[in-house]
């Protein structure tokens, strides 16, 4: 079986401490990485061939190569633990159970660019996580692989943790550089982009947990073992969460590639209650849903995407035979509409408006065209949105009404639900 | 007003960041921290600790929802609501709160020990139906549980 | 250079240009809402999407510059759905009350809608509503018509720096509002209310009064301070009548025969015009209630029996001509003085100026204030006559003083926008009220109130001190340097905190900051060179900045003064000792006008009290409400023989005089103005006289035909209108740095009177003996002379907008010192000096230091000249409750 990347020491219930962490090779990588020299280790990362965990796939190892070697402002490594995607708890498994690898990987990618500081932007929620990465930092900072001159090598780096406050769209890299700043997390406007000018104007990267925690991997083994594990277009391991009518809902770290249909019978036991598959999300909530004749569907970037849906971060949601996709769907606008942040103008009025139209038919209070409507409004957001969040609501709810208009038709013609009914 | 060991850790925070206003959330977390809810007397103190205009905490504070702009309970009951919870049975969880409490969600009680709230997913979801109390995770929820859970505090 | 393809056209374009800008200069047309060019980008309503060859998805062209190749669509059909698309989104929470907006007419959302939209409506649910919000006294707030554009809270933050407007919430609910909806408290806040692209944010003040296709707009110049903005008054002009013969019509009557009204109802910035870019302060839009009002005086007046009765013009006119020649041939031309304000125009002051020279045959002119100038140091000014421009690029700004925050506001504005945004070091020295918000980074000094010499002295050693001068005064000016040193002999900068109440490393530091700027400015105002020592703190700042090669070099002195056209006055020759085109009263030059200088407003005052004086003509100006020494100004007026005074308004000065007459605003007639740059502008007729006025200069020319002497005028007593043209024909021919000035040159923005030519003196030793703080621990706290900022003289305090604008007449009190005392905001305390004492109410600030105590000296109703003696120096006080 393939050597874990991620999760490899997250049973270890000591894994947590320093001493769990060291006992397991923790800053092994580090070390390594200190003695090659920052265009090396970008090298390696582009030899991975790794693509970012957060959901958007851009090969991460392209991204470190965009900032500038000389700058006159400080350069940042900004890790992403806004875990808030529906669905999604991979990043939750890593700060919780191996913070340390996670400060491993920050500390190398810092060195990497150059950067004199990481900011760790995690949930405001994960109040555990914050224990966890802040006493894991204090650990760090006494070994000397935070602080000063670390490991001897004239290398100086800090770790901060920044609490997000309830906010989904500070996953979107600008709008959480903006609320690191301390400011309202709203994206902003790229070019420039974060690589030339992001977190105080200096040059900064920002990475996903399961990226940068990918990182003390490529470097020990070399990018080119992380490159040979699954597809060659979007090798390694992923952290996939299976959620929903499952017999055991978890995390599951597994090449890419592995087809959705072994995840969810054979990692996640199956359907609960040995009932029927009606639906899977495959990558969280913004990805257009599957039906079960889809599912054969190797679990990587291309491969979903070949199909009209997207990967995402793996955050598969499994919904059984009883499950109403109507109001799957509505939960989901209803998010949103609530996570928009009011910025640009088809996102801040569409979202509001398709959670309305399915709140309606949802509750039988439907009208004959109103399918046509929502659907029709979905599409005047697509792709006018100032970031993804809206094209993400309106895929969502596009690939629900053409995989199951039957059912949101049942709602509006029988004023009752198809399942219920 | 904040107490001065509030105003001395605005005044530490600070201190992790190159700008003032980086300190804006987790000022506003101090102050919700010691006061249970963020106060418009708050925001204008901390304007004037972190030399900004008020109107910058106060934007940054009305857009993230784990502020809370009004009063809540003793212990704020947050259950999430999203789908992987909603498929296996958050609305009834949600349901069987507020019958035992007595209150709607967005509602506290009138001993001002709870407060009811919904929220979105908070990264929980294979130990669906979850709620956060305060600051710890519940997961798994049964009624059996929520009753154990609720009864023990006082 | 790129190539692009636009609608099938190739142009050549600068590459790196924004697709809408080249787009709208092809004359292809995209529609917005949030863009603006004076604000930073925010591509977030969505209206400017084009489609782009190669690209998935549409782009914003208001964020997405042109590359070579590029081929754009503007018109396609997926441009123009989404366009249609972002209509919708906007119109289904809008309130779609046109009909009862003031925006209509005017209104982007109604006017791109009326162009792009497709019809009918798909939204049958609850529309989204906020709560009704008070705004402050200005500004009416429709949340409910807001589209988010955010250009308010993007003004607020990037261009006026009050931050008092920001965007709350988020998503769909997302709300622009201030601090906690409390009313907002700034003096450019109007500003937001021109950029709102709807009817989100309406001016108060306007409310229901016009359709605006019913105004009628000139292009004038604000005439309430010195720095002269561009300002687009609209009045209405006909349509009342116009209702009302349709009415009349409709309903088979004969129309009456009504007296039309004509009121000024708003003026808006001309942006681009001049000086202005999208800001005027609010003291400047909103300051047009004055012209509207009733109790202007409608007619002239004269003194019968001891009252004040409605006369003609006849009758007035022939009374002041017989009385001043009379008094002229019986006491001698020298017994008749003359004054005038900053506020005339230039025209109405040169007449002004000829007349007594020519006509009454005496150099007795002056302009009333806070100080009095030689001609010598009047010239030292002409060197400090930098540019607005200058300040907005400048990357060091030191400011001496308060008054140019609140007298110059937008000078002040451009300021701390400089620090802001582009990281200018500011530097601040001031005694009194910092109008530069508290958010704006910056050095702050605090000097002793009556110390500004020292603080000049003490920055001008440490210049010295540390060669922080110009390179030739450490060569071939060395003997210029050593003259300014040998004034400052008792100035040592150990001893500044005894002295100003400064430390010596804010005081290095300042000079150094000046020294090694590349674009240094310093701003002052008539508060730094109040007092007894004007004279000395002109020539000290000059030769500071000669020094600093402040004069144009590397930097700019600018002197910012209240008086709108106090400029113009001084280059008409409104003084004593000097005639236009500061040709000195004596010269050779000064050919036929009177040899003996004359009286200045100081001598003038005394002259009047033992007799010397007999007579005062008075043109805009009340010195009995706006002098220091009231009751000494008002007795020695009481004893003059024949006092004429024209003005708009029954003024306390006019309640002395024998005769009135009545004058017409800056809206009423045509002229120029000059103002802090030396920038010549044009003054136009924004509507027809509201009352049986006539403009000042028509006044001195007629009073002038009735002495028998004609001005070079021969024109009909009768008309009004014309006549500038020809006395701006005299000023260019007699002025010299007027020379180029025609109404053609001046045209839109305004034409730079050239003082180049003007010789300075050699640099001259000014003796500086530090002023030393007094303490006494019974009197514990320094009371400053301060001023609001929405009131500046006369005409706003009789203007209803910005009374209802000001604050009141508040003692400003530091909050450390409020809480010290036990205060809040609106107490009624007591405020005790040495020279006297007055009540007043409360207003708790951090834009003052701890210690220091303001009280507005432009409230006339407070009559806090009491508290300082009729002097401008360090004033020590307590307060009571």
């Amino acid at each position: 079986m393939q050597e874990k990347v991620t999760c490899k020491n997250v049973e270890d219930p000591r894994q947590y401490t320093i001493e769990g962490s060291l006992k397991n090779g923790g800053y092994e990588s580090l070390k390594k990485a200190l003695s090659m020299t920052p265009d090396e280790v970008i090298d390696e990362m582009k030899a991975s061939g790794i693509r970012g965990r957060g959901g958007a796939g851009f090969p991460t190892g392209l991204k470190w190569s965009f900032i500038p070697k000389i700058s006159d402002k400080p350069k940042y490594v900004c890790c992403n633990a806004d875990e808030g995607e529906p669905g999604t708890f991979k990043d939750r498994v890593i700060i919780e159970k191996d913070p340390h690898l996670l400060l491993e990987g920050i500390i190398i990618a810092g060195f990497a660019i150059g950067a004199t500081a990481g900011y760790i932007y995690i949930r405001g929620e994960f109040f555990f996580g914050v224990k966890r990465l802040e006493k894991a930092i204090e650990e760090a900072y006494e070994k000397g692989f935070l602080g000063k001159n670390i490991l001897g090598k004239g290398f100086d780096y800090d770790i901060y943790v920044h609490r997000g406050a309830g906010a989904y769209i500070c996953g979107e890299e600008t709008a959480l550089i903006d609320s690191i700043e301390g400011k309202r997390g709203m994206p902003r406007i790229k070019p420039p982009f974060p690589a030339i000018a992001g977190l105080y104007n200096g040059p900064t990267i920002v990475n996903n947990v399961e990226t940068l925690a990918s990182v003390p991997f490529i470097v020990r083994n070399g990018g080119a073992a992380f490159g040979k594990i699954g597809p060659e277009k979007s090798p390694g391991m992923k952290i996939f969460n299976v959620s929903g009518h499952v017999e055991k809902p978890g995390s599951y770290e597994l090449p890419m590639g592995t087809p959705l249909r072994e995840i969810i019978y054979e990692h996640a036991g199956g359907i609960k209650g040995g009932k029927k598959l009606k639906a899977v999300i495959p990558g969280g909530a913004s990805t257009p849903v599957l039906k079960p004749d889809e599912i054969d569907v190797k679990m990587d970037y291309d491969s979903v995407a070949a199909i009209g849906s997207m990967m995402g971060s793996g955050a598969i949601i499994v919904m059984d035979e009883t499950s109403c996709i109507v109001k799957s769907i509505l939960i989901l606008a209803r998010f949103f509409a609530h996570e928009s942040c009011g910025k640009c103008t088809p996102c801040r009025e569409g979202c509001t408006w398709m959670a309305k139209i399915i709140d309606d038919i949802e509750a039988g209070k439907g009208q004959d065209g109103d399918i046509d409507l929502v659907y029709d409004v979905a599409l005047n957001i697509f792709g006018k949105t100032f970031c993804p969040l809206g094209d993400g609501a309106s895929m969502m709810v596009r690939g629900a009404i053409d995989k199951f208009r039957d059912e949101f038709e049942h709602h509006i013609k029988n004023k009752t639900c198809l399942v219920a009914s | 007003m904040l107490s001065q060991a509030a105003i001395k850790k605005i005044e530490e925070v600070q201190k992790k960041y190159p700008t003032k206003r980086s300190a804006v959330l987790p000022s506003l977390f101090i102050a919700q921290e010691e006061q249970g809810w963020v106060t418009k007397e708050a925001m204008a103190e901390i304007a004037k600790v972190l030399a900004i205009p008020p109107t910058q905490v106060y934007e940054s504070a009305t857009f993230y929802t784990m502020y809370n702009k009004k009063p809540v309970g003793k212990y704020h009951v947050q259950v999430c609501a999203n789908l992987s919870c909603s498929l296996l049975g958050a609305e009834h969880v949600i349901n069987y709160i507020s019958k035992k409490l007595n209150i709607k969600t967005g509602e506290t009680s009138s001993d001002k020990k709870f407060t009811l709230s919904t929220v979105e997913c908070l990264g929980s979801c294979d130990t669906a139906p979850m709620l956060q109390l305060n600051d710890e995770y519940h997961e798994n929820l049964t009624e059996e549980k929520i009753d154990k859970l609720l009864d023990s505090l006082d | 250079m790129a190539l692009v393809t636009l609608n099938g056209k190739e142009i050549q374009v600068d590459g790196g240009r924004l697709i809408l800008d080249v787009a709208r200069e092809a004359g292809f047309e995209i529609p917005t809402f949030c863009y603006h060019a004076k604000l930073s980008t925010l591509a977030s309503c969505r209206m400017c999407l084009v489609e782009i060859e190669g690209m998935r998805k549409l782009q914003a062209s208001c964020a997405t510059p042109v590359m070579d190749g590029m081929k754009i669509e503007t018109e396609s059909p997926d441009v123009v759905s989404a366009r249609a698309s972002q209509l919708e989104f906007l119109l289904i929470n809008h309130p779609l009350d046109c009909p009862v907006c003031d925006q209509a007419g005017e209104c982007d959302l109604q006017d791109l809608t009326f162009k792009y939209a497709k019809p009918g409506g798909r939204y049958r649910w609850k529309k989204r509503t906020f709560d009704k919000r008070d705004m402050g006294s200005t500004m009416t707030k429709e949340i409910n018509r807001c589209i988010a554009c955010r250009r308010c809270s993007r003004y607020c933050e990037e261009v006026s720096g009050d931050f008092a407007i920001t965007e709350l919430n988020r998503g769909n609910a997302l709300e622009m509002g201030s601090f906690y909806h409390s009313p907002i408290e700034s003096e450019f806040i109007g500003n937001t209310v021109q950029l709102c692209p709807v009817g989100a944010l309406t001016s108060s003040l306007f409310r229901f009064k016009s359709r605006v296709w019913d105004l009628i707009s000139t292009e004038t110049i604000c005439p309430h301070c010195s720095v002269g903005c561009s300002i687009t008054s609209e009045s209405k002009y006909v349509s009342q009548k116009a209702t009302h013969m349709l009415q009349t019509q409709h309903l088979g009557k004969t129309p009456a025969l009504e007296k039309t009204e004509v009121k000024i109802l708003r003026n808006i910035a001309s942006d681009g015009k001049g000086v202005t870019e999208i800001s005027l302060c609010d003291r400047g839009r909103y300051g047009y209630h004055y012209i509207n009002s009733d109790i202007r005086l409608k007619a002239p007046m004269v003194k019968e029996n001891g009252r004040l009765v409605e006369s003609t013009w006849e009758k007035a006119l022939s009374l002041v001509a017989s009385k001043l020649a009379s008094i002229k041939a019986e006491k001698g031309a020298e017994s008749i003085g003359g004054i005038t304000s900053g506020i005339c125009s230039n025209e109405d002051n040169f007449i002004f100026q000829k007349f007594f020279r020519n006509v009454i045959g005496t150099n007795n002119i002056a302009i009333p204030g806070d100080y009095s100038l030689s001609r010598s140091s009047v010239l030292r000014l002409l060197a400090m006559r930098g540019q607005v421009q200058w300040v907005k690029t400048a990357d060091c700004i030191l400011i001496l003083g308060s008054s140019v925050g609140t007298d110059t506001p937008i000078v002040s504005m451009h300021a701390g926008m400089a620090s802001r945004l582009r990281g200018a070091n500011l530097i601040t020295a001031m005694a009194g009220e910092n109008r530069l918000l508290d958010t704006t980074a910056q050095k702050r000094l605090n000097y002793v109130k009556g110390s500004e010499l020292t603080v000049i002295g003490a920055l001008t050693r440490a210049v010295i001190d540390g060669k922080l001068y110009c390179e030739s005064f450490g060569g071939k000016r060395k003997k210029e340097l050593d003259v300014v040193e040998a004034g400052l002999k008792g100035i040592n900068l150990k001893d500044l905190e005894v002295l100003a109440g400064l430390a010596v490393d804010d005081i290095e530091s300042t000079a150094r900051s000046l020294s090694e700027a590349s674009k240094g400015v310093v701003l002052f105002g008539d508060d730094f060179i109040a007092g007894e020592k004007s004279e000395e703190i002109v020539e000290a700042l000059y030769n500071l900045f000669s020094l600093l090669g402040y004069r144009g070099e590397k930097g700019q002195a600018i002197f910012s003064p209240a008086s709108g056209n106090l400029i113009g006055s001084m280059d008409m020759g409104i003084a004593p000792d000097y005639l236009p085109g500061y040709v000195a009263v004596g010269s050779k030059e000064a050919g036929k006008a009177p040899q003996e200088k004359g009286l200045d407003w100081n001598a003038m005052v005394p002259a009047a009290s033992d007799g010397k004086l007999q007579a005062l003509y008075v043109m805009g100006d009340d010195p009995v409400e706006t002098a220091s020494d009231k009751d000494k100004v008002k007795n020695a007026l009481n004893k003059l023989d024949f006092i004429v005074v024209q003005d708009l308004f029954m003024t306390k000065t006019a309640e002395l005089a024998d005769v009135v007459l009545p004058a017409l605003t800056y809206a009423e007639k045509s002229g120029t103005v000059t103002n802090l740059e030396g920038r010549v502008q044009l003054l136009d007729v924004s509507m027809k006289p509201r009352v049986d006025g006539r403009k000042d200069w028509q006044i001195i020319r007629d009073v002038a035909q009735s002495m028998g002497a004609a001005l070079c005028f021969n024109d009909d007593l009768r008309i009004v209108d014309d006549g500038e043209v020809e006395v701006l024909e005299e000023i260019s021919k007699t002025v010299p740095h007027y020379a180029a000035v025609t109404q053609e040159a001046i045209g839109r923005d305004g034409l730079m009177s050239d003082v180049s030519g003007i010789k300075q003196a050699a640099l001259k030793t000014v003796e500086i003996v530090g002023h030393k703080k007094t303490a006494d621990k019974d009197y514990p706290l320094q009371v400053v002379p301060g001023r609001d900022v929405f009131l500046n003289g006369s005409m706003t305090w009789r203007d209803e907008g910005l009374l209802e604008l000001s604050p009141g007449p508040r003692i400003l009190v530091e909050s450390s010192d409020g809480a010290a005392h036990g205060l809040s905001d609106g107490d009624v305390i007591t405020v005790e000096t040495k020279e006297g004492t007055l009540k007043g109410t409360v207003s708790l600030t951090d834009r003052i230091f701890p210690g220091v105590v303001v009280v507005p000296v432009n409230h006339p109703e407070l009559e806090s000249w009491k508290l300082f003696g009729g002097k401008n120096q360090e004033t020590l006080g307590r307060l009571a409750k």
